[in-house]
């Protein structure tokens, strides 16, 4: 077993980029470029010049068009909404990236054994995933309603409690709730996604276990694990850049609320801009968050030009 | 990605057997119970009368109604958003789906300068926080004219889905064969022209479900949507559907039948892609 750790690697690549025969030849790569050309100027226009307009925006005052410099980020960062929007991002991002990666393994490996519908189940468990936000919104809004939600009637007559519970009202409540609204949603993905890398396991390190007559633990932890640490690493990093940056479900749901505790930052952003029409707040806002994030990014490309090297 | 047995095949008693079975039985039936209820009750609710719904909460409805569906087919639910839905996801789609062929050619075909500067700017589009173009572009579309209209929302949603529509396409084209591109070229066939004639056919599974991606994620799209579309006759599904269900004189029978209509496209479209997407997120994100 131990002498498949060092090509287990290679092989997780399912082709090496070389595989493809690609024109190195005079005129090809010509072509090349002018084939990507369209994809690359919409998304430079539609996500690139914007980001910096937005940078530059942020030096400015929105209303005069003078230069500011630091003003903005100074009145952002001592708002009294900035730090807790932080620390409500911080709940949120990790919350979901735990509960998510918890139980997407265990439906991956559920989902891993061979049964009849397996299959079908596969296909019905991405639904929650494609249905547009605003459907799963409003159902969750509906079923965790005070009045008539189902959600209440459930807890009450099994007597969790007399009263029922306001989920997206409370304070006490809404984050948690918007959170596991959350993780319904993407769980199954998730474990799609393991459910693939474990299917890419070649089938002879298990028969070579078997053989040496490791139990389901053992073929869990020295053959599965390896694998998916490798991969889940850079899928973690981009679930990490993924859920943060999450804005419809939580502002459909709760819009920031109750007293701001779903406020996580790119509600906090959008708030800045729309609700209190503060551009140049909302501007600096966004550049801190993006220099939050560009750790993950960073650390997210290293990752991918470590497989690429190999 | 065929289903090849992985489990370490357990050796033991028949007794044993069943009882693993009845075990994985009742998990599955819980884990679709935890998935699915949530749109069985969408369903259920929307096919209430009213005085069945506030009577009292039932899991299994005792009144039927098809009036709730009435309505909301004679509303501006479908006359208007459903609609401007329709045009914005097929635009999307049509967009999406030549963006994403003419790249993949160049992508997995040439090999040019640039090559990795655009695999980079592709992953940046989901690493990327959308929430921070909102404004810039709410700018520009306004100044250019877009706000409002379907071109400026094709644009944006054809962003979004072009990263995941490539990731989904490339993963499948690699399983293609590559035997009838190379024929094609050994009879004469410019690289692009083989790789239409040869290769692009047997990759329509790949295609249709990169499509199929593209038409959900902009039916879907809220954002976006809300932001650079807010006038009533140019409001997409999503938007129409959060007015909905946050009015305060909402009736939870036409608003649940509103979420079913619009999730039936999505019913419709999702399977073509189903099989694909896994496989290609997980492309996009280690590859």
């Amino acid at each position: 077993m131990a002498s498949t750790s060092d090509t287990s690697e290679i092989r997780l690549e399912r082709l090496p980029p070389e595989a493809i025969p690609i024109v190195r030849d005079s005129g090809g790569s010509s072509t090349g470029v002018l084939l990507s050309l369209p994809a690359t100027l919409l998304i430079l226009v539609v996500i690139v010049f914007p980001f910096a307009y937005v940078a530059g925006m942020s030096l400015f005052d929105e209303a005069t068009g003078t230069f500011v410099g630091t003003t903005n980020f100074r009145r952002v960062l001592s708002s009294t909404d900035f730090l807790p929007s932080v620390w409500v991002s911080l709940i949120w991002t990790i919350s979901n990236l735990v509960i998510q990666t918890v139980c997407g393994l265990a439906l991956a490996l559920f989902l891993n054994q061979r049964f009849r519908g397996r299959d079908a189940a596969r296909t019905l468990f991405l639904v929650p995933f494609v249905v547009p936000t605003a459907v799963v919104a409003l159902m969750f809004s509906w079923m965790v309603n005070s009045s008539f939600g189902v959600i209440n009637y459930l807890i009450v007559t099994s007597g969790m409690s007399d009263m029922p519970l306001n989920f997206l009202g409370d304070p006490r409540y809404a984050l948690p709730t918007v959170i596991l609204i959350n993780c319904w949603r993407w769980i199954p993905l998730v474990a799609l996604i393991i459910f693939s890398i474990l299917q890419g396991i070649p089938r002879s390190e298990y028969e070579a276990a078997r053989v040496e007559g490791a139990g389901r633990w053992a073929t869990f932890r020295f053959i599965s694990y390896p694998y998916l640490g490798r991969s889940m690493t850079a899928i973690g990093l981009l679930g990490i850049l993924l859920t943060f940056n999450i804005f419809d479900l939580i502002w459909l749901l709760t819009a920031g609320g109750p007293v701001g505790r779903t406020m996580s930052l790119p509600v906090l952003i959008y708030d800045f801009a729309f609700g209190r029409q503060d551009l140049g707040a909302a501007a600096a806002a966004s550049v801190l968050m993006f220099l939050m994030l560009l750790v993950f990014t960073l650390l997210y490309f290293q990752r991918r030009d470590f497989k690429e090297d190999l | 990605m065929t289903s090849v047995p992985q489990t370490p095949p357990t050796s033991a008693a028949p007794v044993h057997n069943v009882v693993v079975a009845i075990l994985r039985g009742a998990t599955l039936v819980v884990l679709l119970l935890i998935f699915m209820f949530p749109f069985y009750w969408m369903v259920a609710t929307s096919v209430q009368t009213p005085e069945g719904l506030f009577s009292g909460v039932k899991i299994v409805p005792d009144t039927f109604t098809l009036e709730n569906y009435q309505s909301v087919l004679q509303s501006d639910f479908v006359r208007i958003n459903v609609r401007n839905s329709l045009l914005i996801a097929a635009g999307t789609t049509v967009v999406t789906t030549l963006l994403t062929l003419a790249a993949s050619l160049g992508y997995l075909r040439y090999r040019y300068r640039g090559r990795r500067f655009f695999s980079r700017l592709v992953v940046l589009v989901y690493l990327f926080p959308t929430v921070l173009v909102l404004v810039p572009l709410y700018f520009v579309a306004s100044r250019l004219g877009l706000l409002n209209n379907p071109v400026g929302l094709i644009a944006v949603h054809s962003v979004l889905a072009l990263p995941l529509c490539l990731w989904i396409l490339q993963s499948y084209l690699e399983g293609v064969p590559r035997e009838p591109e190379e024929a094609a070229m050994v009879f004469g066939a410019s690289r692009a022209r083989a790789f239409r004639i040869a290769t692009l056919p047997l990759a329509a599974p790949g295609i249709l479900a990169s499509a199929a991606f593209a038409f959900i994620l902009s039916w879907g799209e809220f954002m976006f949507s809300f932001i650079m579309s807010p006038d009533p006759s140019r409001k997409t599904v999503p938007v129409a559907l959060k007015d909905l269900f946050s009015s305060y004189a909402m009736d939870w029978g036409v608003v649940t039948a509103a979420g079913v209509v619009a999730t039936i496209p999505v019913l419709l479209l999702f399977w073509l892609m189903a099989k694909y997407l896994a496989a290609g997120l997980a492309k996009g994100a280690f590859d």
